[in-house]
Parts: structure tokens; sequence; C-alpha cells
């Protein structure tokens, strides 16, 4: 039977590994299932972004919308081929199919989750909050929602009882791919007073960017600034 | 790589993706996907990958050979004499649903060798030979599954399911034998040469 949008939803948060095995025994089920799990990808990414958009306001909650469902899609899609590699040191190598369906069903799950998290955290957006406790709030609800996603990738991938080693390497690849994702597609929050950066230049990696700017004592509002931003296709 | 150029390969790269998403996205409208699932394909074009190949990669139907007139037949006749009210239930259309798959893959293969036979010659004798034996052997399977409707007559009557699996798991036997066959004879050259 043809899977609706919301009861593949359900599927998702209730039984992940379930919908990866039904696929994976019905290949025909492949046209219906990827697309749709791709849409629950981005609406959810997309509602979590926007709700983080929202502690600036303005072209902000349209950009943090469209950025939060790439930083969910594009980890995934990079780290792939080596999770295949990966999975194939312990067992039969898996099929391309199996990799897209486990990767999509992870991510459209952290999506939907992040979805229940975001009435406190409009709520929170809404209080005088500086923006590095909205940005600590906003890392806190990603890394909260994102472990069960990244969970059901490495299970997902990885059949039971194989070794522990390659399935933390893989969790730990993908972690690391999603910080600096994020570190690339940031701000999700411009600050107050700054413009309203599409894409930022590539300027440190995550660690030493959040070194810099997380556990620094002083004040230094435009470290948070975009070095050279992309704003819908012009240079400001 | 200066600050100026840095921009200009953010915009390269945002057009590129989105141009193999757009490619991604017709192939999969010409495969058959309605268009608005399709154009999902121009954000997340790699993990879509996989769908054009059962989209666009449609395997050929099995071509029918000399043997699928009787082989469709037999498995209806079974079929509705199962289907009757009166006939006593027996869990094994798995087993003859694979029974059925097994005879069609060795009737397509059956076709094969006919199209070579027909070019005709003396060196095509062995595989003459090997395709009789092939053919009576299946007629036999067909035979044998003709012959269930006796067990399921006895089933009916007696409810003794014994005979028709004992009968069942003896044509699976066979035609696994027949399948192996055809197989480790598709690994050695068909014509001696």
């Amino acid at each position: 039977m043809e899977p609706t949008l919301l009861s593949l939803a359900a599927d998702v948060l209730r039984r992940p590994l379930e919908v990866v095995e039904r696929v994976a025994e019905q290949p025909a089920l492949l046209p219906q299932v990827l697309p749709r799990l791709v849409l629950l990808a981005l609406v959810g990414g997309g509602v979590f972004g926007a709700v983080t958009g929202m502690y600036r306001g303005g072209p902000q909650v349209l950009y943090a919308a469209v950025k939060m469902p790439l930083l969910l899609l594009i980890p995934p899609m990079i780290v792939l081929p080596a999770a295949r590699a990966l999975v194939a040191l312990d067992g039969p190598a898996l099929s391309g199919q199996r990799l897209a369906t486990a990767c999509l069903v992870g991510m459209s799950r952290t999506a939907m989750l992040s979805v229940a998290l975001t009435p406190p955290l409009w709520l929170l957006y809404r209080t005088d909050l500086s923006h590095q406790s909205a940005l600590a709030w906003m890392l806190g609800s990603l890394a909260l929602v994102g472990l069960p996603g990244l969970i059901t990738v490495v299970r997902a991938m990885f059949p039971a009882g194989s070794p522990r080693g390659s399935q933390l390497a893989l969790v730990a690849l993908l972690g690391l791919v999603f910080a600096q994702t994020g570190w690339l597609l940031r701000p999700f929050m411009s600050m107050h007073g700054t413009g309203y950066p599409l894409l930022c230049a590539v300027d440190h990696d995550i660690f030493s960017g959040l070194q810099v700017r997380l556990l620094s004592t002083r004040e230094a509002p435009t470290d948070w600034d975009c070095a050279n931003p992309l704003v819908l296709g012009s240079h400001r | 790589m200066t600050g100026v150029e840095v921009p200009e390969l953010r915009v390269a790269w945002l057009l590129i993706w989105f141009l193999v998403g757009a490619g991604v996205a017709l192939a999969l409208v010409r495969g058959g996907l309605p268009w608005p699932w399709a154009a999902l394909a121009l954000v997340g074009w790699p993990v879509l990958f996989p769908l054009l190949r059962p989209l666009g990669g449609r395997e050929p139907p099995v071509p029918a050979g000399p043997l699928a007139s009787a082989i469709t037949e037999t498995f209806a006749a079974l079929a509705s004499l199962r289907a009757s009210p009166l006939s006593a239930p027996l869990d094994c259309d798995e087993e003859l649903v694979r029974l059925q798959a097994s005879l069609e893959r060795i009737d397509a293969r059956l076709a094969v060798v006919d199209t070579i036979l027909a070019d005709g010659g003396p060196e095509l004798l062995p595989l003459r030979a090997a395709r009789a034996r092939s053919v009576a052997e299946c007629h036999a399977v067909l035979q044998g599954i003709r012959n269930l409707r006796v067990q399921l007559g006895l089933l009916t009557l007696a409810g003794d399911t014994a005979p028709v699996r004992t009968q069942l798991s003896a044509l699976q036997a066979r035609v696994a034998a027949l399948e192996e066959l055809d197989q480790n004879r598709g690994q050695e050259p068909l014509v001696n040469t």
C-alpha cells in the first residue's frame, strides 16, 4: 500500500528501522518513500529554522528556514561514501538505496523532532535573551534532536552485532561534518544591528571559531558578523 | 583565494547544485515520478539518485517460452480449485508462487535456447538434447502439480495435510535441481566447438 505523508511521518517517529527494512525488502516503495522523506526533512527543518530566525526577525526568518533543512540534508550526503566504506569493513557492502533510505529516515526524524522543540524555543526567543545564549539554546536543541537521528542512521546501516568501533567512527564523522556544515551555513541568527547575510565566506573552522566567539569573555558583537557575506546574490 | 573570489565560488556552487538537481528531477519525471515529488531533487538530489535506476531502468519483461501457457493454465486450475469454499484451507501460497516463478525462469531460458536453435546446424545437437531433457522435466513437474488435486481432495475429505506437503516438497526439490542444473550449464559452453 502506498504510504501517505502522515503515515510515513508516524512510522519514521515510532518505528524508523522498520521503515528502512520495509523499503529494503520492497524496492518498489522507493519512489513513494524517498521523496516524502525529503519533504518531511525540508518541512521540519524549515519550521525549526524559521523559529530560530525569529530571534532576529525580518529576512532572517526566511534565510534560516532555507538553511536549516540544508544543514540536515547536506552532511549525510557528504558522509555517504565514507559510511559505505565503513560498513563494508565489517560485512557485506550496503546498496546505495539502503544508504539513502537510512540517511533520509534519520534526518527526517531529526527534522520532525525539532518541530516539537519549536514552541519552547520560540517563547524563549521572545525574552530578552543575549545572542550567545540564544545560540547556545539553539545548538543544545539541535544536539538533543540530532542524537536520535544519528542513532537511527547508524543502527540502520550496521547490522546487529557489528563492532562498536565502526559505529562510533560513523557517529563521529557525521557529527564533525554536521558541525562544520553548520559553521559554514551560519548565522542562523544574525545579531541585531548587523545585516542579513545569506551565506558567509569560509573563515576558521567550527572549533577555532567557537573558541574565539563563545569562550571569549569580552563582548565582541562584530565577531559574529559574517566576513564577506552574500546577501541574496549581491555582496554587502 | 581573495575576498572577491569567494562569493563567486559560492554562487557557482549553488548554480551547479541546482543545475544537477534540475537534471535529476527531469530524469525522475521522465521515469514516471510525479513532478511535485521530482522537484524535491533540486534540493536533495544526491539522496534521490537511487530512484533513477528503478524508475529509468525497468527490467525487461521475462520472455514467454514454449511452456508459458502450460504453466499459466496448470497453476490457474489449481488456484481455482483451492479458491472453492468447500476446499480445505492450506497455507501453501508462498510455496506455489515460488514454484511458478522458478518454472517461469526455466521457461524464459528455454526461449533463449530456442532462439539459438532456430539457426540450425549439427553443432547444436548437444544443446538440443539438453533442451529436450529440461522440457521433459518441466512437463513432469507440471504433471505433479496437476496431481496435487488428488492430495487436495484427500485433504478436503480427511483433513490430512501431510500428502500435500510431501508432494509440494518433492516438486520444489525437483524444480530447484532443474534450475541449478540450468545455471551450471550456463557456466559451461553450450556448444562444443
